[in-house]
C-alpha cells in the first residue's frame, strides 16, 4: 500500500519506479500513442505480468483480429508465454459485434466477459476504433464503458490511437483515472520513442518524456527515469 | 469457474467443514482476489454445503455479486443480502426481500439492529436468524475507509458475539492481511481462526 492505494505492478521495467509501485487496484489506465509505438506491447506485457502473478487476464480487441493473429504477433517477443492464452489470458474479439450491435449491446457483452471470467487485468485494444462506429454516441459510451469498468475490481488498460495533429485522445482522457503517452519523435535522423506519465490519480508521478525501447525480452523498457 | 476454481472450492470447504458451530472465520487472500473469493465461498456455502445464510456488503452494491453469482450459475434461493454500500452510491435503491439497506458504511452497527427487526418478523420475506448458517462480511478492509480502527473493533466484537448466539452459525470475513496489518491483527484476536486462502490454492495447484 502507498497513499492509502493497493497497488499492482505494471510489469513495464522502469515505469513502476515512476508512479510509486504500480497502477492503483482498481483504476481504468489510458495507454495512448501514434502507430508503432508499443501500444498492444505494452497491453501483453501487462497481462503476462499478471498471469506470472497467478492473476486472471482478460484481452478484448476492437480490430476482428483471430486468436492466430495474436499467436503470430506474440511469437515475436520472448515475454509471452503462449500457454498462458485460453487459461490466465483470456482473448475476446468483439470487431463483428461492433459492426453488428450498438453501443449497449457492446457494453453488455464486456460486462458478461468480466464477470464470467473475474479477471484482475484487462485490457482493451484499441478502445479508439468504437468511435468510429458509435461517432454519435462514444462519449456516452466511453462514460458508461468507464463507470462499469471501475466497478469491478480489476485494473483496465485501453489503448488509444493519437490522430495526427493531436496531442492525446481528449475524449476518453477525462474519464480514465490515469494516462500514459506513448511517443516517437524524429532526432538527428533517428526516430526514438518516448513514455510519459500525464496523470495518474491520488499518485506522484515522475513528469516528462522518458525514453523507451523495445526488446523481444522484455517488451516495452524504460531507459531512464528522473525518480 | 474453470476446474481449477472447483477444486479450489472444494478444498475450502474442506477446511471449514468441521469449524462451523459458532465459529468465527478469516479469510486471508491478496487484495487482488478479494471480490473472487467472496464468490468462491458463496458456491462453495451454497452449491456444496446447501448452506442458507446473509452476506454482507461493503464494498461494492450487492447487484455486482448478485451479477456474479448468476453469471456462475449459484442458486440465490438460500442467500439473502445486507447492502450497505448503495444507500451512498447513487445506485437506485430497489426494495425487495432479498436484501436489506443499511444506511451507509459509516452506520455498519446498525446491522444488529437489521437483524433483530428481521427476527421480530418486520423483514418480511427475510430468513430469520434461527435459520441462518453463515454471515458472510465482505471485505472488511473497506470498512477504514468510513471508520476509525476503534469502530471496527467493536463491530468485530459485536459480530462474534452475534454469532456465539446461535450454535449453529458460522461467520467469515476476508481480508489481505499483508495491506492491513493492524486490522488483521485484530481479527485475529478476537475470531477463532484464520484461513490463509493463497496457501490453500498452492496445495491444489501442486
Amino acid at each position: 500500500m502507498s497513499n492509502g492505494f493497493s497497488r499492482i505492478p505494471s510489469g513495464i521495467r522502469g515505469l513502476d519506479e515512476m508512479i510509486k509501485g504500480g497502477f492503483p487496484f482498481p483504476s481504468v489506465v489510458l495507454v495512448a500513442g501514434t502507430a508503432g509505438t508499443g501500444k498492444t506491447t505494452f497491453g501483453m506485457k501487462f497481462l503476462m505480468e499478471g498471469a506470472e502473478r497467478g492473476e486472471q487476464g482478460l484481452f478484448f480487441t476492437t480490430l476482428s483480429e483471430p486468436t492466430q493473429w495474436m499467436l503470430r504477433y506474440a511469437s515475436q517477443f520472448d515475454f509471452i508465454k503462449k500457454e498462458y492464452f485460453g487459461n490466465e489470458v483470456k482473448y475476446e474479439d468483439m470487431g463483428l459485434l461492433l459492426q453488428r450491435e450498438g453501443y449497449e449491446e457492446l457494453l453488455d457483452f464486456i460486462d458478461d466477459k468480466i464477470a464470467e471470467n473475474m479477471p484482475q487485468r484487462i485490457v482493451i485494444d484499441p478502445i479508439t476504433v468504437v468511435g468510429a462506429f458509435f461517432e454519435e454516441e462514444y462519449r456516452l459510451f466511453l462514460f458508461e464503458l468507464t463507470n462499469l469498468l471501475k466497478n469491478w475490481q480489476a485494473v483496465t488498460v485501453l489503448t488509444g490511437e493519437i490522430n495526427p495533429g493531436e496531442q492525446y485522445p481528449a475524449q476518453i482522457s477525462y474519464a480514465v483515472d490515469s494516462v500514459i503517452l506513448l511517443t516517437m519523435l524524429e532526432e538527428e535522423g533517428t526516430r526514438r520513442k518516448y513514455l510519459e506519465v500525464l496523470k495518474m490519480r491520488g499518485t506522484d508521478h515522475t513528469a516528462g518524456r522518458q525514453p523507451v525501447t523495445i526488446t523481444t525480452e522484455d517488451g516495452i523498457v524504460v531507459l531512464k527515469s528522473r525518480f | 469457474m474453470n476446474q481449477r476454481d472447483l477444486q479450489f472450492v472444494e478444498k475450502i470447504m474442506e477446511e471449514i467443514r468441521g469449524l462451523r458451530n459458532s465459529a468465527t472465520l478469516v479469510f486471508n487472500t491478496t487484495f487482488t482476489q478479494i471480490g473472487k473469493t467472496n464468490l468462491l465461498l458463496l458456491k462453495g456455502l451454497l452449491d456444496i454445503e446447501q448452506l442458507t445464510g446473509y452476506f454482507i456488503v461493503l464494498d461494492r452494491p450487492h447487484q455486482y455479486m448478485s451479477y456474479l453469482l448468476h453469471m456462475h450459475k449459484v442458486s440465490q434461493e438460500n442467500l439473502w443480502f445486507i447492502d450497505s454500500v448503495t444507500h451512498q452510491s447513487g445506485v437506485k435503491m430497489e426494495l425487495s426481500d432479498r436484501v436489506e439497506f443499511l444506511e451507509g458504511p459509516f452506520h455498519v452497527e446498525n446491522l444488529f439492529k437489521t437483524f433483530e427487526m428481521i427476527n421480530d418478523g418486520k423483514g418480511k420475506g427475510f430468513v430469520s436468524m434461527d435459520r441462518v448458517d453463515f454471515l458472510l462480511v465482505d471485505n472488511i478492509a473497506t470498512m477504514l475507509n468510513y471508520n476509525n480502527i476503534e469502530q471496527i473493533e467493536e463491530f468485530v466484537i459485536s459480530l462474534k458475539a452475534y454469532i456465539e448466539k446461535y450454535p449453529h452459525m458460522m461467520g467469515g470475513v476476508t481480508i489481505d492481511k499483508e495491506s492491513h496489518p493492524e486490522l488483521s491483527e485484530i481479527l485475529l484476536e478476537h475470531y477463532d481462526y484464520m484461513i490463509d486462502l493463497e496457501d490453500l490454492k498452492k496445495d491444489v495447484e501442486k
